[in-house]
């Protein structure tokens, strides 16, 4: 019985890496009609963004009393990342909600909807980029070609994440409908506690486990080392391409239980 | 060939009291031991009860009852939306289904624009969208209104729209729910040819509404639902006629 349920899974994930366009169309959709309601459309997130990014660099930059080079991008690359995946984590849990239309109208595959989360986002991304591209022009300037292929590759792995535990929080969340409020709170606090507005560097030593048993934290600099012209640690690639694999199998199996259960929860 | 089988199947709906669709409240229970049965707040709704039926080429099958008779159920059990757990069911050939049309629409885009998006989600390439949209546009009536975002339409327009997009490619089974009736006359007349050229292609069309003029107008057999149960079924003048018999003339 659940080895039926397994392939059943396995062919709804093949089928919506098949309809590539359709998510695609689907986050790019999002972006435009966004667009449409205003002149700027995502800018706003990326000046808002922009503008907190600047602000914080120089209080917090002199509050820690920080070099100015080093701690700018650290920061305005953190935040970028977090940015990303802490929006991407709070909207996924609403993705079939939102898709109710979609998916009470006709049989498409269900994990489009959990995808089109991460397009969309990925595309604000490249917006918010815009934003600290000056500080990164004027910091960083060894900035070549291992930095770029590492970069990519940081990017695709935070993506592959992205999409499986979109899946699994995106079921979830059309079951459970308070888990959109608890995340949100949840999210809020792990800002606090990973190292985006702080440097693992000024815990004192006995208390720096607390950096680097967050997950967050390899994550994070899978995108922030590179882009402020370090080299990606090999444990960082390590822990956060395990959380990848863990990922995608635990969205297999969410798939598998919950898959026939989405069109009647949303 | 177009073919339809559902054996015995039932299908329960879980309507979901405030509690238990919050986690919070799992976690609670938890804690207190679990000992008050909170979760009883999940109550399941037989909406399907032993359905049994087939369906071939050239089938126009109504659906008819009351509301929450299970007309739209039964649409989403065939679509493949819902899946049921007791029974089989087994399904030849492409479904397109238009089951509440503004449910597929989305409001801020143009109504182009949706034609673009839903035949992308159809799965349709390219190429083929781009031949085919000319033909939706004349078809929906719709003259300049088909730029404006489809928030600006009334319902008989977002219908027209629908239904051109969803017979586009001529389905081998298209399901429809309820709609028909929002439509003016020369809409239905239209939408009436459409129906009939997509039978004619030996395929088969289902229909729900509660409206019997509507449905001896376009079907050829009925099926009547109550309960969610098959009251009857069989030729669409015999169970109209034994249908109005019980409702009036409604």
């Amino acid at each position: 019985m659940f080895n039926k349920k397994l392939s059943n899974a396995s062919q709804e994930i093949i089928d919506s890496l098949i309809a590539w366009r359709v998510w695609l169309t689907l986050g790019y959709v999002d972006i435009q009609i966004q667009y449409r309601r205003s002149v700027l459309g995502p800018f706003w997130i990326t000046i808002s963004m922009g503008v907190m990014i600047y602000t914080m660099g120089f209080l917090y930059g002199n509050l820690f009393k920080m070099d100015m080079y080093t701690y700018f991008p650290f920061l305005a690359t953190g935040f970028l990342t977090w940015n990303l995946i802490s929006v991407m984590i709070i909207e996924s849990t609403n993705s079939f909600v939102e898709a109710s239309g979609f998916i009470k109208q006709e049989r498409r595959p269900y994990p489009i909807y959990a995808f089109r989360i991460v397009v969309r986002n990925s595309i604000i991304f490249l917006h918010n980029l815009l934003a600290i591209l000056p500080i990164l022009i004027f910091t960083n300037k060894q900035f070549g070609m291992t930095h770029l292929l590492l970069l990519l590759l940081g990017i695709i792995i935070i993506i592959l994440c992205s999409m499986s535990f979109g899946l699994v929080l995106g079921m979830l969340g059309a079951r459970f409908r308070d888990l959109h409020q608890i995340i949100n709170s949840i999210v809020t606090l792990i800002f606090f506690i990973t190292p985006i507005i702080w440097q693992p560097s000024m815990l004192p030593t006995h208390r720096a486990w607390l950096a680097h048993f967050n997950p967050l934290t390899h994550i994070i600099s899978l995108i922030r080392d590179p882009l402020s012209g370090n080299i990606t640690k090999i444990i960082s690639l390590q822990i956060s391409v395990s959380i990848c694999v863990f990922g995608i199998v635990l969205a297999f199996l969410c798939l598998a239980r919950m898959r026939h259960r989405i069109a009647f929860w949303v | 060939m177009a073919h339809i089988k559902l054996t015995s199947l039932d299908l329960e709906f879980p309507i979901f009291g405030n509690n238990s669709r919050s986690l919070k409240h799992r976690f609670l229970n938890i804690s207190s031991g679990g000992a008050i049965k909170k979760n009883a707040s999940i109550t399941t709704i037989k909406a399907l009860d032993n359905i049994n039926l087939e369906m071939n080429d050239g089938d126009k099958v109504g659906l008819i009852g009351h509301n929450g008779s299970g007309k739209s159920t039964l649409l989403r059990v065939i679509a493949r939306i819902y899946e049921p757990i007791v029974g089989s069911i087994s399904i030849d050939g492409d479904i397109s289904s238009l089951i509440d049309f503004t449910m597929g629409l989305t409001q801020e885009l143009s109504g182009i624009e949706n034609i673009k998006l839903i035949s992308k989600l159809k799965g349709l390439k390219p190429q083929k969208i781009k031949e085919n949209i000319n033909e939706i546009i004349e078809f929906t009536g719709l003259g300049d209104f088909i730029y404006l975002p489809i928030r600006t339409y009334s319902s008989g327009m977002q219908l027209r729209l629908a239904f051109s997009i969803a017979t586009q490619c001529k389905p081998e089974i298209f399901l429809l729910d309820e709609v028909v009736g929002v439509g003016d006359i020369s809409f239905i007349e239209q939408a009436q040819k459409r129906i009939n050229a997509i039978v004619q292609n030996s395929n088969i069309i289902v229909i729900a509404s509660h409206d019997s003029k509507i449905l001896s107008k376009i079907c050829n057999k009925v099926i009547w639902l109550d309960k969610g149960k098959i009251v009857l079924s069989g030729e669409s003048d015999d169970v109209l006629d034994k249908y109005r018999q019980q409702h009036g003339n409604t």
